[in-house]
């Protein structure tokens, strides 16, 4: 069977690089490089691999400012086939309840669609939050932490996902939104030939007059939340030194277990 | 719309502000800093400038006045028809938030009918129970419970509706709040109510833990979170609470689920991140793959949950349930123990501020040492031996 595949990547900041200014208690950033979201690379890399088992297409899509288009331009290199890039100054500041929305209309807009891939969450935020909000737009089924896909027979697809205690296994019939984790594959990388080719490759994109919406439901002014405050954060203690041997370090180490409430093991205690 | 603005009087072209920008969006012009159309009004620059220049302001996007709603709602996961500790925290949450605003707190239970359970909810704070009792939603269902949880809200119209931020609860939550077209603000770590106009004030770690963001949902209902688990604090249980239970009866046979073919739960050597007190982690500092065992035995004898850096994950020392951290689990348990980890940002973004930090590393420079509560500069797999050994003895004399 041929699937249709559709790849949400998200551009964020290379935070690889951020530190913290002692001093002035502020980020710093040497740089602003950005970078594929890496949750994102496991989904457009399980994306080529669907692809290569069944075949079909594979389009990734993101919503971002202009540059984002150099990281479609990379999902292309990789061996995606077609790029759209959702980017219009009136889609800024969306919240992940206008930003699900904004792409379940692109998704529709694409036209048939079979599986949606998500990385499980976007570096940047942390909220994990708009595969799922995605996949009630569209009203179809999605489960979050995929580590393991199959197809399993005629559009129907086999997944074992991380649950808080483990493990579960799950068919779900096609079409449907899976957010994916780290251990689901290791992503590829671009040859060179392949690289270049894409440097100058065209990645469509879309304002928001492109899409069927609503434009009191879309970026800052069409989200339901609002940032009220931002202030910087540091981690900075002044820790009791602990000198010493090892075993000196170790008794003090149990001292602070057995004071923060911690008692020898007796049985049945590991949880 | 928001607007943003440099006061050109104050700026001083000390282009501190530049990286501090996660978008790229200020650059200098006249020797003045520039804020570009690449900026979405995040923030992060405002705090950085220490004259004040940027001025930020969002304004309340228009939009008409929040509907009729009352009430705090928490959501009661069960797992094998038991409450999950986070709903505790919650409920105490909840408490702190009623008494500065009156308001009747509603465990929601969805699964199999247990009269206990629903007396240790009231007991922990909630004044009613409302619980679907079905058998198809004693299996947590990522595609059923959001559509029974829709309809509930729906029909109640709560003001607030909180999550615990666990798997489950980070997958229906948004869900949920995509179906009622309400905000929905990630992992909160610090809720309050604002005494001006009684919204909630949710408030979490962005952009790796670096800022703390504060958020509102002004106009839309219920406002939503999901909570991180062990940073709120439940309260004692009081069985002389009075509360009152009701059994909602929903047909919900029309409502499409999941296919679940088998569950399992991790094995012995689980991480145990989840729930364990203390939290044993380990980074590339421990030097080689063979020293996981030691580890695993101390974290055994503890009682502890293991912990491992990316680097460690990477190298394939341990497996990536294991990985805390941005691109891993966030934990906060009341005691980190930290061997040979150097404490990139990254894997500090995991660990809740709240727990007490140990580290133990050879490196005096280990950036780890400027957030640890103490600091161990010594071998860490020295130490780790000696401190299983001296547990060992303790547990044999017992």
């Amino acid at each position: 069977m041929s699937m249709e595949i559709v790849v949400c990547v998200k551009q964020v900041p290379a935070s690889t690089r951020v530190k913290l200014n002692a001093t002035t208690n502020t980020i710093i950033r040497e740089g602003i490089e950005m970078m594929l979201n890496p949750f994102d690379a496991y989904a457009l890399e399980e994306a080529l691999r669907v692809k290569a088992g069944a075949g079909g297409r594979v389009t990734v899509i993101s919503m971002g400012i202009p540059s984002a288009a150099e990281l479609l331009r990379y999902a292309l290199a990789l061996g995606a086939d077609r790029a759209v890039l959702l980017s219009d100054k009136r889609f800024a500041g969306a919240d992940t309840l206008a930003t699900a929305y904004s792409l379940a209309a692109a998704v529709r807009k694409l036209g048939a669609c079979d599986l949606i891939l998500c990385g499980r969450q976007a570096v940047d935020g942390d909220t994990a939050q708009v595969g799922p909000s995605l996949a009630q737009k569209l009203g179809i089924p999605h489960l979050t932490a995929v580590s393991r896909l199959e197809l399993s027979s005629q559009r129907r697809v086999l997944c074992e996902k991380m649950t808080d205690e483990g493990y579960q296994e799950i068919e779900l019939g096609l079409p449907a939104l899976l957010t994916v984790v780290k251990e689901i594959n290791t992503p590829r990388f671009p040859n060179l030939e392949d690289y270049l080719r894409t440097l100058d490759a065209a990645v469509e994109i879309w304002s928001a007059d492109d899409l069927e919406v609503d434009h009191a439901r879309i970026g800052y002014d069409g989200s339901a939340t609002w940032v009220m405050s931002t202030t910087a954060t540091e981690r900075r203690k002044n820790g009791k030194e602990i000198l010493g041997p090892p075993q000196e370090a170790a008794e003090l180490i149990l001292g602070t277990l057995r004071q923060m409430g911690w008692q020898p093991a007796s049985e049945g205690r590991r949880e | 719309m928001s607007e943003i603005r440099i006061v050109a009087d104050k700026c001083t072209g000390c282009r501190q502000c530049l990286p501090a920008c996660p978008y790229g969006a200020i650059s200098m012009r006249a020797k003045k800093a520039f804020i570009s159309a690449d900026c979405v009004f995040c923030g992060a620059c405002v705090p950085v400038c220490r004259f004040e220049a940027i001025e930020l302001f969002t304004e309340a996007p228009a939009q008409e006045g929040a509907p009729a709603s009352s009430g705090i709602w928490i959501f009661a996961e069960q797992s094998d028809g038991k409450v999950k500790p986070v709903v505790l925290e919650l409920l105490g949450e909840a408490r702190a938030l009623a008494r500065k605003k009156t308001n009747k707190i509603t465990a929601i239970w969805l699964g199999p009918r247990e009269p206990e359970q629903f007396r240790a909810l009231i007991a922990q704070g909630a004044d009613e129970v409302i619980a679907v009792a079905d058998p198809r939603l004693a299996q947590r269902d990522e595609l059923l419970y959001p559509q029974v949880l829709t309809r509930l809200v729906e029909t109640y119209r709560p003001e607030i509706f909180l999550f615990g931020a666990t798997g489950f609860g980070r997958s229906i939550a948004p869900r949920t709040a995509s179906a009622l077209d309400t905000g929905l603000t990630a992992d909160c770590t610090r809720l309050d109510i604002d005494p001006q106009s009684g919204l909630l004030l949710q408030t979490r770690p962005a952009f790796g833990g670096n800022l703390l963001a504060t958020i509102l949902c002004r106009t839309r209902r219920p406002q939503m979170a999901t909570v991180r688990p062990k940073v709120m604090r439940a309260l004692p249980a009081d069985f002389s609470r009075q509360g009152s239970v009701r059994l909602e009866n929903l047909d919900i046979s029309g409502l499409a689920g999941l296919e679940i073919k088998s569950a399992r739960a991790n094995k012995a050597d689980s991480p145990g991140l989840d729930s364990a007190e203390i939290v044993v982690g380990v980074g590339r500092g421990i030097g080689s793959a063979r020293q996981i065992a030691l580890y695993r035995r101390l974290a055994a004898a503890l009682g502890a949950g293991l912990a491992a850096t990316r680097a460690v994950v990477d190298l394939g020392w341990l497996e990536y349930p294991h990985q805390v951290g941005q691109t891993g689990v966030t934990i906060a348990p009341k005691v980190y123990l930290a061997f040979g980890i150097s404490g990139s940002v990254q894997h500090m973004a995991g660990l809740a501020e709240s727990t007490h930090l140990i580290a133990v590393n050879k490196d005096e420079n280990a950036p780890i040492f400027a957030a640890a509560d103490e600091r161990v500069r010594a071998d860490c797999n020295e130490v780790a031996a000696a401190l299983l050994k001296q547990i060992s003895g303790e547990s044999a004399r017992e």
